[in-house]
């Protein structure tokens, strides 16, 4: 024991030493423009976001509204784009000529003018697979791509995870309350429908969905042929994503290589810090040029049809997948059916279920609450169902 | 008291006096102010300035009330002023004793065969020698060791009136020669240090001199010759530590004023293990960071920056070897182990002309000899590492072997890590073998052995490896007293691997090594006193496998990717005179050619001149056959060093030096990494060139007890490479493309207080210095930071470091240190974006913004086992606590985008108080 002190002490004052970090340093509004996308010379959309570079203490996007996008083309064909809202640009079913060169032209509001270089057109292979394997820090995903002819070599991936979950406690229950002129405003309980026994589902079944907010790229430049086995995506035991039904869409882009160093310079100097031998920061320059100023523009533009593929999991297909570990710190407390009772005991809960009701009247004596994350799903994400939801 | 009991007292005193040829320095120099003082106050007032011990009897002397005042005055002439009028007489022996009686004069001298019992012969003993006896008085008789050494032949009277002596100073009790060591006459004041292999050469006029031994932690000796013709005298010393309870130290030792190099720090392996370091792990690096001028980037490195230079620009040179990467378990200790290691020499401006190919500094490291007497041995247990060494002669007296060796076992720490580090591993280990054998007089062959290893894996399923592979064959000859030679014959080797099985498809090796073998021929002749000239050439053949990217495993797809090997041969031919041009001027003279051969086979690539470098640049690729020569740099390098001494205690010295360095190591991490790569000069890296002049006032105090020094310097550094933004560095074909030559200019001023003996010791240093670095040529690809300079990485304008031992006892001393710098530059952020799902940092001048300044504290004790000599076992415990306030110093501020946020972070290496506890062993 006295040993494992002296180490435990030790181990504590070598790695217990990250703080967070709040700089004193009053950081300028720099307010350079940000253009995040890729051409898509497929039959899917076109995304463009635009977006300006805030202060450090800011944490928010600042979208850039207002603004004209064209794609144009080597042989003068052009594209434009249009704005769905602020800062969000598309175009759908470009079928881009694979022979030509394509780039994108921003006028901004404040009437700077952004060009892009030109890029060929890049193949991409589809995606053969996206499998998963369960591994130490969960359920990994991997994405599996190869192009028979040898010449993709850069590619990038963003993904989509979409998953059912369940609330743990199904509710037939609502608050009442009613403005008593003596008394106050006056609480009960009473059945959310007519029909009593029905339970409100649209507070049971939700989805929710998140993007991937890294950068993954993979290169098979070092490598012999063109096959990618690369790991995207992973989800820890016991997680709620798991807990029903789980699905992720993947979107494959084939980079150039430009494009694909440009993004690693980001990964590292975004996501790659924080060890002992970081490399150190270094700016960041895209394809995209502020053609009437000196204007920093931090994007790169490529053009290449974008590949899709979606898969969904439930926990029983997951070998020893130990979703009973997923917990949510849910309980049930009872409460009477008075208004005092519930204004002391229940009001930041919701009703579940009734304990006792009078075989009567029908009226409810007394109830049962949990916390509202444990009832109501909207409270975690939509109960709108995904157009591709099985 | 009886008069019984004074003889017995000065009998026990003169057994103790009459182990060593040691001599009592009379001339040291006192100042009193008395009044009406008893003999009790004179007496510790004069111990306290001299190191004379007073041996007399209060009761027999009787009471006196004594007024008197001197300034600086010679400790006889104070004595015989004071107690001669009050009747008491007074007699020095040779141990630094002072005896009052009241009585007659005593002889306090003994014949040379009085312990023995047999008459030596050929050995002369006469009673007059070169003291001024006027001044000296009735007392003269007790001054000096009577043995007279007469050197040479006397049938030799040539016309020469300078005469070279030569030899070996060693330890008596080991065996092992004393390097560094002064050997001097004071008139006329001529003298030289001997060489770490303990030898000295030195050029006398004929006749009879007083000849002075001194070296740290050895009693001091003087032997009265008389020099007939060249010839050489062995002299053995004898250490200080075992022998009496009080610290002989002499007040000669003003090397640092009267040398004429500057910007040169020794430390010996003493004075290295009393600072506290992390783990109590006596580390050299460590203890040479905290000297003036030489910084490093933070806890977990032991990268070098020496005078604004980038830790690749410090030749690392254990026993001639070059040590690429010194460091253990990625930087937190050096790869020297301690009990091994003699002496370490850092040199930052004067750097002598048989050194080059760095722009820096040279660290020179020394290993201690075996002992040709006895076999013996150490062991040390710490909390991470432990330790062997054993030694012992091969043949008696003239061989002996050294061997020890250093191992961790630290992978426990890792279970005992937060999730994320639990699969983590490191270890390392290094072993060392030395071996020495003097084939006769004149010629002495030395071998060292030197491998290290680590191999880590911290939280990733990359697996880090790296090693140094050293050997080395020297073989000193004595041609004549004036002449010698070294000539050395060597092999280094460093490499790193890196692996990564996760995904068997992209399981990958990645393997980087370079080799070098070398060829050293060093020629040291002393023409005579004020004359003497160092000469040699030097050759590397350099082969550098800059990276070997292949597969690993059946499965993987990787494609096997090697760059080709890259060979060159580094020469020079250097000589530099050490010229004494008065007793007061001298000038170290020094010139160094060196060429720098690029040779096939190798394929280069052309670029067309006035635009950036790029890949898409590339004019076209030259293949060249193996052996053929590509490309020649060279150029003189000069040495100057002049020195003027004002008086005794005080100098000037000036120095003004260029170098040129022909490999690189490329990195864009702020530490020093094990996978930085390195990079010979090829037609589009050009060399790099520096040159700095410097300024420096050498001044000590309390009778040399204490030294100080100020320096001042000015450096320019033209091609320091530092790399472009997003930098491809590792199994990069075209790496030209990747760095860009920038122009440093480099200055400061470093003060520097040090104590190294009595009971309190320890150093002071402060440095305040800049480097400035600056790309603004267009033509090159990316200007930096507007073409402005900018700083270094470790530029680091404010460094205090203080290192203070306190000696309570033999057996138990206490050490603090504390160090306070400004913090090290860094790129922060200017502002954020949104990319790829999530908010992300945004960054535009290198090295804009500073991290908060560095301050720590350590602590630790030393104690030691009891001093019996004759016993097995010596133990000693070294306990203490590092970062004594838990100051929770940043290594490094850094922001990342998780879960779509941007966090900034301040990372440190020591966050807490660290305790250590370390036992050593010593048995024979």
């Amino acid at each position: 024991m006295k040993k494992r002190i002296i180490y435990s002490l030790f181990i504590f004052a070598l790695w217990g030493c990250k703080e967070k970090y709040i700089s004193p340093v009053i950081s300028p509004s720099t307010g350079y423009l940000v253009v995040e996308g890729i051409i898509n010379s497929g039959v899917g959309e076109t995304n463009i976001i635009l977006s300006r570079t805030v202060a450090l203490s800011s944490n928010a996007i600042n979208y850039e509204g207002g603004a004209k996008i064209n794609v144009e083309g080597d042989d003068n064909s052009l594209y434009p784009l249009s704005e769905i809202s602020k800062g969000h640009y598309t175009a759908s079913k470009l079928n881009l000529n694979a022979t030509k060169k394509y780039r994108i032209n921003i006028a901004t509001l404040d009437g700077k003018k952004y060009l892009s270089d030109f890029a060929a057109v890049k193949s991409n292979p589809a995606i053969d697979s996206i499998n998963y394997k369960t591994e130490s820090q969960g359920l990994q995903f991997y994405v599996d791509t190869h192009d028979p002819a040898n010449n993709t070599k850069y590619y990038q991936w963003d993904y989509t995870e979409t998953w059912e979950f369940h609330s743990t406690y199904l509710t037939l229950l609502k608050y009442k309350i009613v403005n008593s002129p003596t008394k106050g405003q006056q609480y009960s309980v009473v059945f959310s429908d007519s029909t009593r026994f029905s339970y409100d589902m649209g507070q049971y079944i939700c989805w929710k969905t998140e993007n991937s907010s890294s950068i993954l790229t993979g290169t098979t430049a070092t490598m012999s042929s063109d096959i990618i086995h690369l790991p995207i995506n992973s989800i820890p035991p016991a997680s709620w994503k798991l807990g029903v039904l789980y699905s992720i869409n993947v979107k494959q882009y084939s980079l150039s290589k430009g494009r694909y160093e440009f993004l690693q310079r980001m990964k590292k100097n975004t996501e790659g810090t924080g060890s002992i031998f970081d490399a150190q920061p270094s700016e960041l320059t895209g394809n995209i040029h502020c053609t009437n100023s000196n204007d920093p523009v931090i994007g790169y533009i490529d053009v290449c049809p974008v590949q899709e593929k979606r898969i969904f999991v439930n926990p029983y297909q997951v070998p020893d997948w130990a979703y009973w570990l997923y917990k949510p710190n849910c309980t049930e407390i009872a409460v009477t059916n008075n208004s005092d009772s519930i204004q002391i005991k229940s009001l930041t809960l919701l009703p579940t279920n009734y304990k006792d009701i009078n075989p009567m009247t029908g009226a409810i004596i007394s109830f049962y609450a949990a916390p509202p994350e444990c009832v109501d799903c909207r409270l975690r994400g939509t109960n709108i169902k995904p157009s591709f939801w099985k | 008291m009886t008069k019984l009991s004074k003889y017995i007292i000065v009998l026990i005193a003169l057994l103790l006096a009459s182990s060593s040829y040691a001599q009592s320095d009379t001339s040291a120099k006192i100042s009193l102010e008395l009044t009406n003082a008893s003999i009790g106050t004179v007496v510790s007032k004069i111990e306290s300035q001299t190191y004379f011990h007073f041996y007399y009897d209060t009761s027999s002397l009787g009471n006196f009330n004594i007024s008197y005042q001197t300034a600086s005055k010679k400790i006889t002439t104070s004595l015989a002023e004071i107690f001669t009028p009050l009747g008491i007489q007074f007699y020095f022996d040779n141990q630094n004793n002072i005896f009052l009686t009241k009585s007659k004069l005593l002889s306090l001298q003994i014949s040379d065969n009085f312990f023995t019992g047999k008459k030596q012969t050929g050995i002369n003993t006469t009673k007059d020698f070169a003291f001024d006896a006027e001044e000296l008085g009735p007392i003269q008789e007790a001054l000096v060791d009577k043995k007279i050494y007469e050197i040479g032949d006397k049938a030799l009277s040539g016309t020469k009136n300078i005469v070279a002596l030569a030899g070996f100073i060693k330890d008596n009790k080991t065996g092992e020669p004393v390097g560094g060591a002064s050997v001097y006459i004071d008139k006329p004041r001529i003298g030289v240090t001997t060489d770490q292999y303990g030898f000295y050469t030195i050029s006398l006029p004929k006749g009879r001199h007083l000849l002075n031994i001194q070296s740290i932690g050895m009693r001091d000796v003087k032997r009265q010759i008389v020099l007939y013709s060249d010839g050489n005298m062995d002299i053995d010393l004898q250490g200080s530590i075992m022998s009496l309870k009080r610290v002989v130290i002499s007040s000669q030792k003003i090397s640092n004023v009267r040398g004429t190099q500057m910007g040169v720090q020794k430390l010996d392996i003493k004075t290295v293990k009393q600072v506290p370091v992390v783990f109590g792990e006596a580390d050299i690096l460590r203890v040479v960071t905290t000297l003036p001028g030489v910084k490093t980037v933070g806890e977990a490195s032991t990268g070098l920056n020496v005078r604004g230079g980038s830790s690749d620009q410090n030749l690392i040179l254990f026993n001639d070897a070059t040590i690429y990467n010194p460091a253990h378990f990625f930087g937190m200790f050096s790869a020297f182990n301690p009990e091994l290691i003699n002496s370490v020499e850092l040199y930052k401006a004067s750097i002598p002309a048989n050194y080059g190919g760095r722009l820096s500094s040279v660290l020179d490291i020394t290993s201690r000899e075996g002992n040709k007497k006895e076999f013996t041995g150490s062991a040390g247990i710490g909390l991470l590492t432990s330790r062997v060494n054993v030694e012992g002669p091969l043949v008696k007296d003239k061989s002996s072997f050294i061997l020890g060796g250093r191992t961790t076992y630290s992978n426990w720490l890792f279970n005992y890590l937060p999730e994320d580090y639990k699969n983590g591993r490191a270890d390392f280990y290094d072993l060392n073998l030395i071996v020495n054998h003097q084939i006769d007089k004149n010629n002495t062959l030395y071998f060292t052995g030197y491998i290290s290893n680590d191999h880590f894996n911290l939280n990733s399923d990359t697996a880090y490896g790296y090693g140094n592979k050293n050997m080395s064959v020297k073989w000193k000859h004595i041609y004549t007293t004036k002449l010698n030679s070294l000539i050395t014959v060597g092999n280094d080797n460093y490499n790193y691997a890196i692996n990564s099985q996760k995904l068997p498809l992209s399981a990958y090796q990645l393997g980087f090594s370079i080799n070098q073998s070398y060829f050293k021929a060093h020629f040291n002749y002393n023409i005579n006193s004020k004359h003497s000239i160092d000469y040699g050439v030097n050759s590397i053949y350099y082969s550098l496998n800059p990276g070997n990217y292949t597969p690993l495993g059946e499965k993987s797809l990787i494609k096997p990717d090697i760059i080709p090997t890259e060979q060159a041969v580094e020469s020079a031919l250097y000589a530099s005179e050490h010229y004494t041009i008065t007793s007061a001027l001298k000038l170290d003279a020094g010139i160094r050619f060196s060429v720098f051969n690029v040779l096939g086979a190798q394929s280069i690539n052309e670029y067309p001149a006035g635009i950036p470098r790029t890949e898409e640049n590339i004019l076209r690729s030259v293949n060249y056959a193996s052996g053929t020569l590509i490309k020649t740099y060279g150029g003189p390098e000069y040495r100057l060093a002049l020195r003027y001494v004002i008086d005794e205690t005080f100098s000037l010295k000036a120095s003004y030096n260029t170098q040129r360095q022909y490999i690189h190591s490329l990195s864009n991490t702020t530490a020093m990494a094990p996978t930085d790569v390195w990079k010979l000069s090829d037609p589009n890296i050009k060399p790099q060139i520096g040159d700095q002049i410097s300024f420096g006032l050498y001044k000590n105090l309390k009778s040399n007890t204490i030294e100080t020094s100020l320096e001042v310097y000015y450096k320019n550094i033209e091609n320091y490479l530092d790399y472009k933004s997003g930098a491809k560095l590792v199994m990069n074909h075209h790496i030209e493309t990747d760095v860009i030559g920038t122009k440093g200019k480099a200055y400061g001023v470093e003060f520097l207080v040090k104590k190294l003996s009595g009971k309190l010791n320890g150093w002071i240093s402060y440095t305040w210095s800049r480097i400035l670095l600056r790309m603004n040529d267009p033509t090159a690809g990316e200007i930096i930071n507007k073409g402005e300079f900018y700083p270094g990485n470790y530029d680091k304008p404010n460094d205090v470091t203080v290192i203070a031992n306190y000696r309570f006892s033999h057996r138990f001393s206490v050490s603090m240190n504390g160090n306070y710098s400004t913090g090290r530059p860094i790129t922060l952020p200017v502002g954020l974006f949104s990319y790829g799902g999530s908010m992300r940092t945004l960054y535009a001048d290198r090295n804009a913004y500073r991290i908060p300044d560095y301050f720590r504290t350590d602590f630790s004790m030393n104690i030691e086992g009891n001093h019996k000599v004759n016993q097995l076992f010596h133990n000693s415990w070294s306990i203490g606590v590092y970062n004594l306030t838990g100051r929770k110093n940043p290594y490094s501020i850094y922001y990342v985008s998780e879960n779509g946020m941007v966090n900034g972070y301040k990372l440190s290496i020591f966050g807490n108080a660290i305790p250590y506890i370390n036992l050593n062993i010593k048995f024979k």
